[in-house]
Order: structure tokens, then sequence, then C-alpha cells
């Protein structure tokens, strides 16, 4: 629609103007055909009438044949100004008279002319017909008539809309266009929320502008209702908002957000996770997808961790060892657990062609090297001897048993033995326990050498005594002797202290050996204990192997 | 016979009442033999001016009060004497018409007819002159 005509008003006159020129128009050719018939139709009434006026004189004028009354009536008849000729003609058609009226025109062409005509009966039989009178009409001045008539009645037809239409018009642009108006200018200045509303003038108090007007007030007050608790809900969203994300950014675990698919991808992560990771805090994406995993020391623990979650849908956590950069080991207590997005089941996890759903993962990270260094440092402690690092006894047990563990499943042999320092408390009363304690770390350092590194056990068990425990090696293995004379041959070599004295100690070995000599610690190192007493007894700087259990 | 003409007043009276016939009469010298009502209706109202082979009829005619003129132009015209009084007003105007002549009774007519064998009238009764003969006898219709 073009612009001007936007305007409900201007359309209604438009819609209008055309209904009533269209009206006006099909009215008025309606009118003027109907009228212009209409004065036809009483110009021939008014011809009949005179010739019904008539028609008993003229009847006796054929019947007695008298001319000159016959003359008489056409005569009369033609002096009527409808009248253009009369005729009287008998059963042959054969004119008895005729009068035409004074200047009436030659019957013209374009129309033929009307005429009216009477069949004269006898004045005494009326079934007798004598001929007929006939008058033709003076189509002129009938269709001037005729004409003057319609234009006239065409003419109030159109009036008559017009007023109408104007009338209408007036009605609507009062009734219902300028209360519409004034309606949109006062809600034009209303603002959302507003607490104005419109009033109802008492002339539209019961009618449809009226309803109009308080459906809008129902909805400037529902408007602002919701438009209230609006601004209420968003203010407590804001400040839970800044809550969380106070808590999210400054928090002292990292938090994270992984996309699994189609790439590995860091959505979400705080400051944190990058300050733990040592990640840089301004790597692209993807790039960060790769770097976190490449933060791990072991990238498939994570990735064992995120399936364990996906496949249990629950959380999943795991101290997990970081490639520390710096030197010194980092760890954290990851906590991972499938986000609530991610329905399908991760049998591939990280591999992105064979999950069709973007899998995510979200998880919690925490800082744990501190706790994790404090636990090494205490397990240590409690396994190991301060003095000479070796494994204490409650170590030596544990290892003890690891070992045998061990050998009974794999079935291969297993070897204790039992070592006591010959001549060591004479240099600890001697020497002081200064001096003593340097002999026995010096002791734990040849022993050390003594064993075969790696798989082989060294542990002091008690003050001067010590244990070694040799896996995979039976009684008649050679290693076993070899490992015994070469501490007995190492241990007998003198020692040097700090002030240049030199001292001499000895060591005594008993040997017991899995599964020959016992099924369990206790038993091999009871096995073992009485083969070095009789070490002990026979003479000291040796070793012997257990006898045989019958 | 005193019985029959007793009859015969009491039939003239009963026309008298309710219009009796007419009889149309004429000279026995009249070339006319018999005539129809619709003959009649054209000579008496002035259509033609001869009946049959004649070159002229006259018809002659009673004055007005008498029944029989009556009873004459109802049988031949269907019509009452103002009517046919207002028809001749008409054609009297012109002049170019005329009525046909009056005699002033039943006797002058009959006088008349045996002097002018070309005429012709009416009579209520039969005349009993044997010089006149009687043409029709016009029953009035309706009775």
């Amino acid at each position: 629609m073009s612009g001007h005509l936007r305007s409900l008003q201007l359309r209604f006159v438009f819609a209008l103007v055309l209904t009533a020129s269209l009206l006006a128009t099909m009215a008025g050719v309606l009118a003027y055909r109907i009228g212009f018939n209409r004065a036809l139709e009483s110009g021939r009434s008014n011809l009949q009438g005179l010739l019904l006026a008539i028609e008993k004189t003229a009847a006796v004028g054929v019947y007695a044949s008298d001319s000159v009354l016959m003359r008489e009536v056409v005569e009369g008849l033609a002096r009527s100004p409808l009248a253009a000729t009369v005729r009287i003609t008998d059963l042959q058609q054969a004119t008895l008279a005729q009068a035409i009226h004074p200047g009436a025109p030659a019957p013209a062409g374009d129309m033929p002319a009307m005429e009216v005509q009477h069949i004269l009966h006898s004045p005494f039989n009326a079934d007798e017909s004598l001929g007929h009178l006939q008058i033709t009409a003076n189509n002129e001045v009938l269709q001037q008539t005729a004409r003057a008539e319609a234009t006239l009645l065409a003419k109030l037809m159109i009036g008559l809309i017009a007023v109408l239409a104007v009338v209408v018009h007036l009605l609507a642009r009062r009734l219902v266009s300028q209360p519409i108006e004034h309606l949109a200018e006062s809600l034009k200045d209303m603002n959302p929320g507003t607490d104005k509303r419109l009033p109802i003038s008492p002339r539209h108090q019961e009618d449809e502008i009226g309803a109009l007007i308080a459906s809008t007030n129902h909805l400037l007050q529902a408007n602002q209702l919701a438009l209230g608790r609006e601004r209420e809900l968003r203010a407590h969203i804001e400040v839970m908002e800044a809550q969380y994300r106070n808590l999210f950014q400054s928090s002292s675990a990292g938090m994270f957000v992984l996309q699994l698919h189609p790439a590995v991808q860091l959505l979400h992560a705080n400051p944190t996770t990058f300050r733990i990771l040592g990640l840089p805090s301004d790597s692209e994406k993807a790039e960060v997808g790769r770097l976190f995993e490449g933060a791990f020391a072991e990238p498939s623990s994570l990735r064992e961790l995120i399936r364990q979650a996906c496949n249990s849908g629950q959380t999943a956590s795991a101290d997990l060892e970081l490639s520390g950069l710096s030197g010194h080991q980092r760890w954290v207590h990851c906590l991972v657990s499938s986000h609530p997005d991610s329905h399908n089941k991760l049998e591939e996890p990280l591999n992105p062609t064979e999950s069709h759903l973007p899998l995510m993962v979200e998880g919690v990270l925490y800082d744990v090297s501190d706790r994790k260094h404090a636990e090494g440092a205490i397990r240590h402690r409690a396994e190991h001897d301060p003095l000479t690092g070796l494994k204490n006894r409650a170590g030596a047990d544990t290892s003890v048993d690891r070992l045998l563990a061990e050998s009974r499943s794999e079935n291969t042999p297993f070897s204790v033995m039992y070592l006591d320092l010959d001549g060591f408390k004479q240099v600890n009363d001697q020497h002081g326990h200064k001096a003593g304690d340097w002999v026995l770390a010096e002791c734990a350092r040849r022993m050390r050498k003594a064993i075969r590194r790696g798989s082989d056990l060294c542990a002091r068990i008690g003050g001067d005594e010590f244990l070694v425990a040799l896996p995979g090696t039976g009684p008649s293995d050679p290693h076993a002797s070899e490992v015994a004379s070469a501490l007995v041959d190492s241990l007998k070599l003198p020692f040097t202290l700090d002030d240049g004295t030199r001292v001499s100690i000895g060591a005594s070995i008993g040997i017991a050996s899995y599964p020959r000599h016992g099924q369990n610690r206790k038993e091999l190192l009871h096995m073992a204990d009485l083969a070095l007493y009789e070490v002990k007894r026979t003479g000291r700087n040796s070793y012997a192997m257990a006898a045989h259990l019958e | 016979m005193k019985f029959i003409p007793k009859f015969l007043l009491l039939l003239a009276w009963a026309p008298a009442l309710c219009l009796a016939d007419v009889y149309v009469i004429a000279s026995i010298r009249s070339p006319l033999t018999e005539v129809s009502a619709r003959e009649l209706q054209n000579l008496y109202m002035g259509r033609k001016r001869a009946l049959g082979s004649m070159e002229v009829t006259q018809p002659v005619d009673l004055p007005i009060p008498a029944p029989s003129r009556s009873a004459f132009y109802k049988a031949i015209t269907g019509m009452g004497p103002a009517q046919i009084s207002s028809y001749w007003a008409r054609l009297m105007f012109t002049g170019q018409t005329l009525p046909p002549v009056v005699t002033a009774s039943e006797q002058t007519l009959q006088a008349h007819l045996l002097q002018e064998p070309s005429a012709i009238g009416y009579a209520s009764m039969p005349p009993k002159d044997e010089r006149l003969k009687v043409l029709a006898v016009l029953k009035e219709p309706g009775s």
C-alpha cells in the first residue's frame, strides 16, 4: 500500500468514495434507465388514455362511415403534443381518416416511433371489428420528456448517495477515527512500565472504544507488573552472577569445561586452571586444548579418567602428575564428571570421528603438589632409616612380603640374608656414637655397592643388624654366595675415621631361601637367623646357608 | 271462441310487462320477404342505406315512449333508449347521418308503410291489414 493510504481514515474515505461513486454510478444508470422507461411507459399510457376516451366515438364514426365524425376524432387526438400522427383504418388497413400534429417531425430512423392502437368494435356487437384507431407518438417530445425525468431521478439518486457518503464519513471520523487517533496519541507518550493510565471519557464508557481503552489499560498494568518483576529478577540474577563469577574467577580450585568432540577444546576455564597447569592465558582455544593435554605427565591417565567419568556417569577422580617444566614434580587432584549434555557413552575418548555429539566434561583441579610431597616424605620416613638411607624394619617387612608374594606367584626362588656386624659395639664404645654412626653409614654405602642395584634390597633392621633380599635367587644360585662374600669382604676392610683413626669390624651372614627354607617371611627370617647364629658360633666374618628343612 | 281473444289479451299483456315480441313489417309490395336482426341493425343505426336488392330502404321509427321501440332496439342492438339517443347525438352532430324517420304511432307507421313500399317498420302486434306482411318476429333476448 502506498504511503498516502497508510492512515485508516484515509483508507476508509478512499473506500467510501470508491464505493459511493460506484453505487452512485450504478444507481444513476439504473435510475436513468428506469426513469426513461417509466416516462416512455407513462407516455404510452397517456396515449392509451386518449385512445380510450375517444374510442367509442371513433367506433360510431366508423360504424356509420361518418367521415366528418372520424376527422373530428383524429384531429382532436392530433392536438396532443405527444401525438405525431393519428389514423383510423378499416380492417383492410385502408386509411379512413388521418391527422398530423402541426410541426411534428418526420419519424426518425434511429428509433422506431412508439405506436399505440386500438381495435374499433361495432358499438352494438363487441365481437365485430370495424377497423383500427392508431396514434404514432411524437418520438422527440416523448424522449425529451423521458430524458428529463430520467436525468432528474438519476441526479436525485447520486445526490442522495453523495450526502449519505459524507454523513457516513463524518460519523466514522467522529465516532471511530478520532477516538482511536486520540488513543494512539496518548499511548505514544507512555513509557514501558509506566504507572500512568488512559482516561475513558464518559462518551465511550460503554462502547467499543471504551473497551479498547480498558484493555489497553489492563495491558499497561500487566506490563508495569511484569517489567517490575523483570527488573527485580535481573538485579537478583546480576548479583548472583557476580557472586558466581567471583567464585569461578578467584577459586583456589581450577575449573574447566572440556569439549571432546569434534576436537579437544577447552571451552571454559578459570584463571586458576591456567595458573595450575602453567598454560599461557592468551592462547587460542584449540591450541589450549592440545596444551591442556600436554600439561599432564601422562595424558593417557587423564583420558582414562575421562573415560571412567563418561562410562559411569559419575564423578571420577585421581591424582595426576603434571609434566613439570621447572624440574620438580607437581601433582593435581582432578575430578572429572561427564557433562549432562553428553548422554552417550564414551567408547573411545578423544577420538572425534566415532562420536557425533559434542561430548563435554567438566572438571575441577586442585594443586596437591605440597600434599603429595608431604605424603612422600612421611612414607619415606616411615619406611627408611634416616641415618643410612636404607629401609628400616617396617620398610623391610613390607618389601620382603611384596617380593615373597611376587616369587610365589611367579614360582621363582627368593633369598633373604641376615647380616650382623662383628665388633661394632667396641667402635661405638671407643670412638663415640658419632663415629659409630659414620661407620654405619659407610657400611650401608658398601653394602649398596655389593648388592645388585635395582632388584636387590638392603635394609637396616636393628642397631648393627641388616637384611638383604635377593629376588629370583635360589640357595644354589652363585649370585647368593657372590653377594654374601662381597658383603663380607667389603665390610672387613678397615674404616678411616675423621681423626684418621683406622678401625675394623666384620660381618656374619645367615641365608635362607624360599621355598626351600620357609613359606613366609617369619619362617625365612627365623631360618636365616639360625644360620647366622651358627656362623657366629663357629667363627665370624663368614656366611652360611640355612640347614635344609626336613 | 271467446276464450282465445282473452288468452291472446293475456299474452299481449305479458310482453307489456316483460317486453313482448316485435313484428317487423312492410308493405306486401316490398321486395323483401324476410330480414335478420343484423340487417335491421345496419339499417336502423345508419350503417347501410338499403336491404336486400333494394336501392334504398327507408326505416321508420316509433316515438321514444313506445314500449315496442325499446323492445325493437334492444332486440337489434342490445342497447337501451338512452344509449341509442347518445349514439345518434354523436352522429347528428356532424349532420352526415340521420336517424330513421319517426311516426307518431303504430297506426300512422302502418299507414306510411302502405303508401311507401320501400319503407320498413315494426309493430307490437301482427298487422291486421292484409296489405302488410311480417318480415321477422324479433324475440326479446332473455325473455
